[in-house]
């Protein structure tokens, strides 16, 4: 006989935990997942740093001068610093002490850029994913002497808190956007068409050619196709505004309800796929690119290699 | 999760930390600003200084927010960023400027050099009866900086 659980106010017992739980990757996954992420915070370390100093400070410019990461020798130096420890995490060992020297090296170059007095959302994702990751490691590493090789269970976790961040941060633009607006977002995204004519002219002035001009290849078709379906676009929502709150209204949605990829495996692939397509199309019409978001997603949730492998063997499966 | 979420909300722009308040409200007007050579000639700034337009706008918005502050703080009453003119608008517009000079890609500044005095444009988008209405105006002129690294001279 099923006995009815008692309500409790014991977080335990609440049944979220059932449909929210990590995945039990296994280590080569989760070795995929660290190489992966450690490609992407090299790509993330910037080339060259036009800023002199940080004129508005934010961060930790707020304690410390970062206008040194403006040398190019320093930040060269810096780069090869960021190899080793990126070696390290990849490897799975000693990911207490590397993911320090990560967070330092992320979070530096991309303050410093924010604190010009212009504020760019591309970076923030990787620098709280890198951050909680620094936090989670240096804990294991204290509570359960786990600093040399943190157990699978940890990297296990690891992964999950990392997807948490990334939904976090989802959640949090969706709660910003309703509270900003006192819930009128949804009503007052009529006027989302002056935000395309505003970013179509921005780019023109950037190089003063207008937008998918100036690419080639497939990409630069695509460029080319939405540079054309743009002002179509724009003149269309303009002159429909319910529609335009629909469409506009749906990506609030998808944002708010980005927890729900948490839920397994296939939703993780599914609603990592949503989001990387709404970026992909907000990137081509808005010109506003979320790379490293893509590739958290890619990385984390959509789960890529575990994707080939399911491929591999119901191929497998239908041939036998 | 929600923990991570509640920072961000009360945090706000620190560096990981955000609100990500991008398109976080919607109006029928709104603005861009563009750099000019010394005849009124846009130039290809993205190209010259690998500064984006956007990036520019956002350093200007933070500058004339401050220039409302000084101005109410002075008894000038400003009912919207909208309205304000010109002539309230220009040292904004300057410290955008010197702030290109400064922070351009290498060879930038001395590009940008060739075409000072660099001038600020500024460009009101709003919804009006027939579709978009855009309206340009002169915001600023700044001379190149002096060679020593001075600012420049006005």
């Amino acid at each position: 006989m099923i006995s009815t659980p008692k309500f409790s106010w014991r977080p335990s017992a609440w049944r979220l935990q059932r449909w929210f739980r990590p995945i039990h990757y296994r280590p080569w996954e989760m070795l995929v997942m660290r190489v992966l992420f450690a490609v992407v915070v090299f790509m993330a370390f910037p080339k060259q740093v036009p800023f002199a100093g940080a004129k508005y400070e934010i961060g930790i410019a707020r304690v410390m001068p970062l206008g040194w990461l403006s040398d190019q020798g320093t930040l060269d130096a810096c780069r090869w610093v960021l190899i080793a420890a990126l070696c390290l995490y990849a490897s799975g060992r000693l990911t207490a002490l590397a993911l320090p020297v990560m967070a330092f090296l992320t979070i530096a170059p991309a303050t410093l850029a924010n604190s010009q007095g212009a504020f760019h959302h591309h970076l923030q994702v990787l620098g709280l994913v890198v951050l909680g990751q620094w936090i989670w490691f240096t804990y294991r590493a204290f509570a359960s002497k786990e600093f040399l090789t943190p157990g699978h269970r940890t990297h296990v976790l690891n992964v999950f808190y990392s997807q948490q961040v990334i939904v976090a941060t989802y959640l949090t633009t969706a709660v910003w956007k309703l509270w900003k607006t006192k819930f009128g977002w949804i009503r007052e995204s009529k006027y989302f068409p002056v935000q395309l004519a505003k970013t179509r002219d921005a780019h023109y002035y950037n190089k003063l050619e207008h937008a998918g001009s100036e690419s080639s290849g497939w990409i630069g078709g695509i460029d080319a196709w939405f540079a054309r379906v743009t002002p179509i676009l724009e003149s269309f929502l303009f002159a429909h505004p319910n529609l335009c709150r629909a469409i506009i209204g749906s990506g609030l949605v998808l944002e708010l309800f980005a927890f729900l990829a948490l839920i397994g495996r296939r939703s993780r692939l599914l609603y990592g796929g949503m989001l990387i397509l709404f970026h992909l199309i907000i990137g081509r019409v808005m010109n506003l690119n979320f790379e490293y978001n893509i590739f958290l997603l890619l990385i984390f949730f959509v789960n890529l290699p575990w994707v080939g492998m399911a491929i591999c063997s119901s191929i497998k499966r239908r041939r036998l | 999760m929600l923990l991570v979420t509640a920072v961000c909300l009360v945090v706000k722009e620190e560096f990981p930390f955000s609100h990500f308040p991008m398109y976080e409200s919607f109006s029928d007007y709104s603005f861009i600003v563009y750099v000019a050579d010394r005849d009124g000639e846009p130039i290809p700034v993205q190209a010259i200084t690998s500064q984006k337009t956007s990036k520019l706008k956002k350093i200007f918005n933070k500058e004339q927010k401050l220039v409302r502050k000084q101005l109410e703080a002075a008894g000038v009453e400003i009912d919207g960023y909208q309205f304000m003119t010109s002539e309230q608008r220009r040292p904004a517009g300057e410290r955008t400027l010197e702030w290109l000079y400064s922070n351009s890609k290498e060879g930038g500044a001395e590009q940008l050099v060739k075409h000072a005095p660099l001038r600020l444009y500024y460009i009101h988008l709003r919804v009006g009866d027939d579709g978009f209405e855009r309206k340009s105006e002169l915001i600023a002129e700044v001379p190149a900086p002096k060679a020593d690294g001075g600012q420049p001279s006005k």
